[in-house]
């Protein structure tokens, strides 16, 4: 299968700086990352449908990210979504883990297990 | 004489009737010094008995010696008739002139000597014979022939002028008295200028011979005697009374006290007796006999409460004032019992030391009910800062993990970057910036979280001074009292109420509070000092000050308690002082501390003055 040159990557948080600091590490790690700052700026971008990967704060300006989640599972969206967040708070991992997420981050977790978390869920699966 | 003579009988028993009169009168003068009536009374009724002797003694005379004798003895008994006149009226009524009552005694002691100087006595130059008379149906002996003495109308003017003061003192009871006193000045003024006149008429007519019947004074005088003696007796039947009542108040106090399950005590303090009731001694399992000795008292009470128990009874004794101590008492095997004494300081008097007077109370179910009740309220205070505390640490990690995470990517960015050939040095140096803007972000965020804490406030209210301080005096007094620290506070007069969260206020003083009683631990028992004191602030605004005998400050650390986290205990999160802090700035006061003279530390808390106009 021919797997494209490119694999992009969404990254979703109201925090600009972090935005940039996260896009500079996917970028080294040979990813395309692509930033927004809100959920409702990815929903309306084009590209939407062809992200591989989309890490996402559950707090964001106006929709949350859980809620995005769950909206994209509506529309039939196959993408991985993996959180990273700033609170620790085991309700928003429960409602996250049932929403089905590909992993759940805090910020401040270090960049191996993110990159891992990322390298499985852009994997092709097995047996298409 | 064969049969009892008539005339001796009757004598004779008023006599003695007076005299036990008088002596019952002499035990009541023992019993109580004060009463000098009562040994007036007792000296006229000598005076009486003796006169009524004499009388006796002339009326049997069976010569002329014998019965100018008589009369001759009969002086000293009337003096000391006048004597006991004069005394009684100047004690009973007290309105007796001095001079006057000095000039009339004098006068009858004049007489006396001049009696015993002349012969056959004052009234009588020559007793030539005398004579008998039926009186009472049996022979008496008067006087038949006889030479009076010139100067015998001295006597009639002694006893005029004993007339006079007693009327005299009559009359101004009368013009100064109430109803009592003036009932008391016509008995004795009316019976004894009665007696007085008729005594002296008769004795006159008697001695210029125009009547021929013995002399006789002890009848009349039955009249004033009478008096005196009712107004005597209605003393002793008020006392009486008084006893009665006094004991039916005892008895309804007693029952009183017993229902409220309070004991009744006295302490005299000079000699350091005690008086107690039986209540109180069971309170202090103190046997019947053991009362009396404070020192048995004070064993009894715990050892480290003996010496702050002594200082207020002692200072209550001094400063006349009311006392209240909480102390424990040792109750042999079983847990201490805690014992709550109130008491007022009586003066001395004349008769008695300064006392201090109360009752006494065993509150140590109230105590245990009190101290659960206390206990309830701390963990809410308590819960109320752990809230606060979380509250503040999420909000806390969340804003701070912004952009501490992007930091953290940053660097792992660069990390990666520099593992490269040909690293992109603009994009490092992008990177470093990045990192330096979100490192001045971070710092933003304790500053915001800072301010976030002084923010914090609830409605603001007029708050009562005094009554804060009593609300946190209540919230710890169980407290401090197990821990045996000494919680005073002083109030000035006059404070303004201040303006703000009462809740956060008292949560401000109370963690002070707390904090005082922590840094007093390791002093000795009866050592541990902590003071609320409230006085005026600057410009019309409030200290309230909170002082202990501790260790006091470390220098240079006046400014680093305050900062959120510092602590030096083993437990706790270090934001007490922080929040009390920016409580206080919330109420545009200010929370500052430095060591006191006396070794210890006192934290002041500034509350501004309310402001003229509403904001």
């Amino acid at each position: 299968m021919h797997m494209p040159r490119r694999t992009y990557i969404a990254i979703i948080d109201d925090d600009e700086s972090l935005c940039r600091s996260l896009a500079r590490l996917l970028h080294q790690a040979g990813y395309q990352p692509v930033t927004f700052v809100s959920a409702e700026d990815f929903l309306a971008d084009p590209l939407r449908p062809h992200f591989q990967c989309l890490l996402v704060d559950v707090q964001l300006g106006g929709m949350s990210g859980i809620e995005l989640h769950k909206q994209l599972n509506l529309v039939g969206n196959r993408a991985p979504v993996i959180y990273i967040t700033a609170f620790d708070d085991p309700r928003a991992q429960a409602e996250a883990t049932q929403a089905g997420c590909a992993g759940f981050f805090r910020k401040t977790d270090g960049a191996p297990e993110i990159l891992s978390a990322i390298r499985h869920a852009v994997a092709p699966s097995p047996a298409g | 004489m064969g049969k009892l003579s008539l005339v001796t009988v009757l004598w004779s028993t008023v006599a003695a009737a007076t005299l036990l009169l008088g002596f019952l009168h002499l035990l009541r003068w023992m019993a109580d010094r004060r009463a000098r009536a009562d040994l007036a009374f007792m000296v006229t009724a000598l005076g009486f008995a003796g006169v009524a002797f004499t009388e006796l003694w002339a009326m049997h005379a069976t010569t002329p010696e014998e019965w100018g004798l008589a009369v001759r003895w009969c002086h000293p008994p009337i003096f000391l008739l006048t004597v006991g006149i004069v005394a009684f009226v100047h004690f009973h009524l007290g309105t007796g002139r001095a001079w006057l009552a000095w000039t009339t005694v004098g006068a009858r002691g004049v007489i006396l000597v001049w009696n015993f100087v002349a012969w056959p006595n004052f009234n009588f130059e020559r007793i030539d014979s005398i004579a008998s008379l039926s009186f009472l149906g049996e022979p008496v002996t008067v006087v038949a022939a006889a030479v009076t003495s010139r100067w015998q109308f001295l006597g009639t003017i002694a006893s005029l002028l004993l007339a006079i003061y007693v009327l005299d003192a009559s009359v101004r009871l009368w013009r100064t008295g109430g109803r009592e006193q003036r009932d008391r000045a016509a008995l004795i003024g009316g019976s004894m200028l009665l007696f007085v006149l008729v005594a002296s008429a008769y004795a006159q007519l008697v001695i210029f011979g125009l009547m021929r019947v013995p002399i006789l004074i002890t009848p009349p005088f039955l009249l004033p005697l009478g008096a005196m003696c009712f107004e005597m007796s209605r003393d002793l039947l008020r006392v009486g009374r008084l006893t009665r009542e006094l004991r039916d108040n005892q008895r309804r106090l007693e029952m009183a006290a017993g229902a409220a399950e309070l004991g009744l005590w006295e302490w005299d303090g000079r000699a350091n007796r005690v008086w107690a009731t039986h209540q109180a001694r069971a309170i202090f399992n103190l046997a019947e006999e053991d009362q009396g000795d404070f020192r048995h008292w004070l064993e009894r009470v715990h050892p480290d409460d003996r010496a702050r128990l002594v200082q207020e009874m002692r200072r209550a004794l001094d400063s006349g004032d009311e006392c209240a101590v909480e102390f424990r008492i040792l109750a042999g095997g079983a847990a201490p019992r805690i014992v709550l004494a109130r008491g007022r300081a009586e003066p001395a008097g004349p008769e008695q030391p300064a006392q201090v007077r109360g009752v006494l109370r065993d509150i140590t179910a109230q105590r245990s009910a009190q101290d659960e009740t206390q206990e309830l309220r701390r963990e809410l205070a308590h819960s109320g800062r752990v809230w606060l505390l979380s509250q503040l640490t999420s909000s806390l990690a969340h804003e701070i993990s912004q952009p501490l995470g992007a930091i953290l990517r940053n660097a792992e960015a660069a990390g990666m970057m520099l593992e490269t050939a040909q690293p992109d040095h603009e994009e490092l140096k992008a990177i470093v910036a990045d990192i330096l803007r979100d490192d001045r972000r971070a710092r933003e965020v304790i500053d915001r979280l800072r301010s976030m804490l002084k923010r914090r406030a609830g409605e603001h209210t007029p708050v009562p001074v005094d009554g804060l301080l009593q609300d946190v005096l209540a919230l710890v007094g169980a407290d401090a009292a197990s821990r045996g620290v000494w919680i005073e506070h002083v109030a000035s007069p006059h404070l303004p109420p201040v303006p703000g969260d009462r809740v956060a206020l008292t949560q401000v003083l109370l963690n002070l509070a707390l904090n005082a009683m922590d840094a007093v631990a390791d002093r000795p028992a009866d050592q541990r000092r902590v003071l609320l004191k409230a006085e005026t602030g600057r410009e019309g605004g409030v200290d309230l000050c909170v002082s202990d005998n501790g260790q006091g400050i470390p220098a240079g650390l006046e400014r680093r308690i305050f900062e959120p986290f510092y602590t030096t205990k083993s437990s706790g999160m270090g934001l007490g002082l922080a929040i009390s802090r920016g409580i206080a700035e919330s109420h545009g006061g200010t929370l500052t501390c430095e060591n006191n003279g006396q070794g210890g530390a006192v934290f002041r808390l500034f509350l501004p003055a309310p402001r003229e106009t509403s904001p």
